[in-house]
């Protein structure tokens, strides 16, 4: 853990907090990422860790033969955008036009989880593949205790939280994405090609996934089959604690879950860091099955 | 050859145990639990932990309290502990949450305990696991190694009968059939009285306890049990047999398991191995199951052997044998004396309900007298089936108190205003679309002690004359209604008419106090208007105090006492027809001038 005696509780906490905010970056990036496409399908992907999975092992594979941290992103992203496409066009489209009963999609992709993790375990096989890039020391930043690598990512999900926000309030796409995400006969009718919309959102959180299962085999060290599904259940976690669907209070969420999870890691075993997470989870669907950052007036529209 | 088969099958028998336990929560009761395995790895560490010998002083000291408790002993304690763990998670989970969040949180409750297990050591000796558990019988009988594995077979495919037949027994049930009602539709389930939370629970704890014998059986197979042979990815190959095999079909759950988690695994080790490690053949092997999942939903999600539909005059054996002591207990009917007090049946008083800053009902008063026909109308928006919800329980009043027979019932779940003789239907038919048209009119009948598992597998033979004479009592009303020729059809493959028929067979099994409709003729045809017609009539005669909204005022005008007039919120008008006409305000807001004359 890394506290010597001299250090007091109160900055043990924050270093905690610290570790906690890189979390709850990458928790950000794939939980806005999940809420968004829940937003448009109404089905919650339960491939969605494959899709990170499937973007750390490309990171992983472009950084083995090119050294190149961007090109290694960027084809993290781009591959999670083609899973993501590919799922939807070829299994939950279809279905969806068959009018299938959600909770069928939701098991539908249980299937494509299955089948994408395997594949993976196929093909890299079962072992941790080390993952690194060259990063500083730890330096101070206020009260926490970061690495420069740490706070490029912590920076990275802020930006793109605030693009999501910019793209979803100020664009043409982010307009028919809450229309399509509100009704989308409605905004079929209204002149909005739904499964436009629909393949651009999957295009959108796919990249996101991607990056996302990237950043999390870069800060945990390496990549391997159920690095993704792994994370999924801390991702829903974040989700469903800020209202699924709804990508303002998955950033919400995200920042809870991730903060609690390594602050809890400080105090009690880090074996229990993801059940802590889940523990958060099943109060808050007790307690607050809508989510904790939705109004009541929002439940009701 | 044959000691090969043996094998196979011991394991094929022991996974169609617990794919039977996952058919009762998934296919019986519709609950999509993605921490099944959790069920069947507590009760293969319990039935290891039971019948373990003392500490042989090698560090096994952790787990081992030396019970040595026969299998059968074993197998039992085993599946109550996973029934008891099925009761905590399943009245945390089961009470709030619904759907794919409550998938998520069965995953989620999987994942604590199997980071539970497999991290503190002192439970289940942590990631060892624990092993060398006696093969139960072994040390009684003298047996050689394959004379062992015969009897071990044997002894496996007796449980796998008896817990078959046991599951079949319930399927058939009343209570397996009210089990399905609120898989089909939860809000009509409640709306007849059902108890929507109990009935899943017991739904859920029951495919528990099946999945820990399933584990004990494995457990007696393989004799060692660590974390590393179960995570959540065993839950979801469970899915894939039980959807391959026939979701809801007891047979089918038996098949998918052989096919998919026997057949499947068998084939592979057939092919040469490709890939670069030893995971290369499960990995294939999943990814079949995965593709085989989305090939079945695709092409046939009924599965192999689809969910079998109980045919009327077809009631399965065992209750056609067996003592005649017991009949319907609630033969009683809710339907009081019609002259008994001359105190109105229904009373609303100042009833307000508001959503966001828009008030639906603000302040409506109004009374339903004993027997009537009471038509409530009003323009769209007047608040009309708000005051319906309000008054059946789906939705509870902001102020007000609404008085049936005598007895406040403002705020009250649907299921307790149902209980008390207040049955509604809805503006859309609420059939219970996977149930045949006579199930659906049986399983209306609101006697729910014939609804518990407890008699479907220990008290039958009480429960076989209530049975018939319901049977007949619902072909008797199916037949009033003409809907003979479609009584052994899925009742969701019913025209719109029909179905709305089917309302009302279902309301005359209960012989309800009062009968709120809500428009039952939306989109109905004059001649099943008229059929609706005489089968209101029929009610009323029966002692059913009828309340109705409607816009048809035709139908209003020749049906109803008594008319109750909404307008934004409020009762702008009450009496009968010819009152109402005298009546400018009602006139004006809606009748307008011309529709009365």
């Amino acid at each position: 853990m890394g506290t010597g005696p001299q250090v007091s509780p109160m900055s043990t906490f924050l270093l905690g907090v610290g570790f906690g905010l890189v979390t709850a970056a990458i928790l950000a990036i794939s939980t806005v990422a999940l809420s968004l496409q829940f937003a448009v399908t109404n089905v919650p992907n339960f491939a969605h860790g494959e899709i990170m999975t499937l973007g750390a092992f490309v990171g992983y594979s472009t950084l083995q033969w090119s050294h190149s941290v961007p090109l290694a992103i960027v084809l993290a992203m781009a591959s999670g955008s083609v899973l993501g496409v590919a799922i939807n066009k070829f299994i939950l489209g279809p279905f969806r036009k068959r009018n299938t009963a959600l909770l069928t999609q939701f098991v539908l992709t249980i299937a494509i989880s299955l089948i994408v993790q395997n594949a993976l375990l196929w093909i890299y096989g079962g072992n941790t593949l080390p993952i690194s890039v060259s990063s500083g020391l730890p330096v101070h930043i206020g009260p926490f205790l970061l690495t420069p690598e740490e706070d490029i990512i912590i920076g990275a999900a802020a930006a793109i939280m605030i693009a999501v926000h910019v793209l979803l309030r100020y664009t043409m796409f982010g307009k028919s994405q809450r229309a399509v995400a509100e009704s989308p006969s409605l905004a079929q009718a209204s002149g909005i090609s739904a499964s436009k919309v629909i393949t651009r959102t999957w295009i959108l959180t796919g990249a996101l996934a991607g990056l996302a299962g990237f950043v999390l085999g870069l800060t945990s060290g390496g990549v391997f089959p159920t690095l993704g599904f792994g994370f999924l259940l801390v991702v829903f976690a974040a989700a469903i604690l800020g209202g699924i669907g709804r990508p303002y209070g998955a950033m919400a969420g995200a920042l809870v879950v991730g903060v609690a999870m390594e602050v809890s890691a400080l105090y009690i075993s880090s074996d229990y860091k993801t059940s802590v997470a889940f523990a958060i989870l099943i109060l808050a669907l007790l307690f607050r099955p809508q989510g904790l950052f939705t109004s009541r007036m929002a439940e009701m529209a | 050859m044959l000691e090969y088969l043996v094998s196979v099958l011991t394991l094929g028998a022991a996974t169609a145990v617990i794919v039977l336990g996952l058919n009762v929560r998934w296919g019986l009761s519709g609950q999509l639990d993605l921490g099944f395995y959790l069920m069947v790895a507590v009760g293969a560490y319990v039935y290891g932990v039971a019948t373990l010998g003392p500490s042989n002083g090698q560090g096994q000291v952790t787990y081992i309290l030396g019970l040595r408790l026969p299998f059968l002993v074993a197998i039992l304690i085993a599946g109550a502990a996973s029934g008891l763990l099925s009761l905590v998670i399943g009245s945390i989970a089961l009470r709030r949450v619904r759907g794919e969040r409550y998938a998520i949180v069965t995953v989620a409750a999987t994942i604590i305990g199997y980071s539970f297990i497999s991290q503190y050591s002192p439970l289940f000796d942590g990631y060892n696991g624990i092993y060398g558990v006696p093969r139960p019988f072994a040390g009684v009988l003298n047996l050689s190694a394959q004379g062992y594995s015969n009897f071990y077979f044997v002894l496996e495919v007796c449980v796998l009968v008896i817990v078959f037949v046991l599951l079949e027994m319930v399927r058939r049930s009343p209570f397996g059939r009210a089990v399905k009602a609120v898989r089909e539709d939860e809000v009509a389930a409640a709306a007849f009285g059902k108890s929507v939370y109990g009935l899943r629970l017991k739904a859920y704890v029951l495919g528990g306890v099946v999945g820990g014998i399933g584990g004990c059986l494995l457990m007696g197979y393989i004799s060692a049990f660590n974390p590393a042979s179960w995570s959540a990815i065993e839950t979801f190959l469970l899915y894939g047999a039980l959807i391959v095999g026939g979701t809801g079909n007891n047979a089918g759950a038996v098949l998918g398991a052989l096919i998919v988690l026997i057949g499947i695994p068998q084939l592979a080790q057939a092919i040469p191995v490709v890939g670069n490690d030893a995971n290369a053949l499960p990995a294939i092997e999943n990814m079949v199951i995965g593709l085989l999942i989305i090939g079945v939903l695709r092409f046939r999600p009924i599965g192999i052997l689809p969910e079998r539909k109980t045919m009327s005059g077809q009631l399965p054996r065992w209750m056609l044998h067996g003592s005649k002591k017991e009949g319907v207990t609630a033969e009683r009917s809710m339907v009081s004396p019609t002259d008994a007090v001359a105190a109105p049946i229904l009373e609303v008083r100042d009833v307000r309900k508001r959503f966001g800053g828009l008030y639906a009902v603000q302040g409506a008063t109004f009374s339903v007298q004993r027997s009537s026909i009471t038509g409530l109308v009003g323009p769209n928006g007047a608040g009309k089936s708000t005051m319906i919800n309000l008054i059946s329980g789906l939705m509870s009043p902001d102020s007000g108190v609404i008085v049936l027979d005598g007895e406040e019932i403002q705020g009250r779940p649907l299921h307790w205003t149902s209980r008390r003789g207040l049955l509604r239907t809805f503006q859309v038919a609420r059939e219970w679309p996977k149930l045949t048209v006579t199930e659906n009119v049986i399983a209306a009948h609101p006697d729910r002690e014939r609804e518990s598992l407890w008699r479907s597998l220990f008290a039958r033979r009480s429960l076989r004359r209530s049975e018939n004479e319901l049977e007949a009592q619902a072909l008797a009303t199916i037949d009033r209604l003409g809907l003979s020729r479609v009584k052994d059809e899925l009742a969701g493959s019913l025209s719109g008419g029909q179905k709305r028929l089917l309302e009302f067979a279902r309301a005359a099994m209960v012989k309800p106090k009062v009968l709120l409709l809500d428009e039952p003729l939306a989109g109905v045809n004059p001649v099943l208007a008229q059929e609706i017609a005489a089968a209101v009539e029929d009610l009323r005669s029966a002692g059913t105090t009828i309340v109705i909204v409607e816009h048809n005022m035709r139908f209003v005008e020749k049906s109803c006492d008594t008319v109750v007039v909404m307008g934004q919120g409020r009762v702008i008008g009450e009496g009968s027809m010819a009152e109402l006409r005298q009546n400018e305000e009602v006139v004006e807001a809606y009748l307008g001038s011309g529709s009365m004359a």
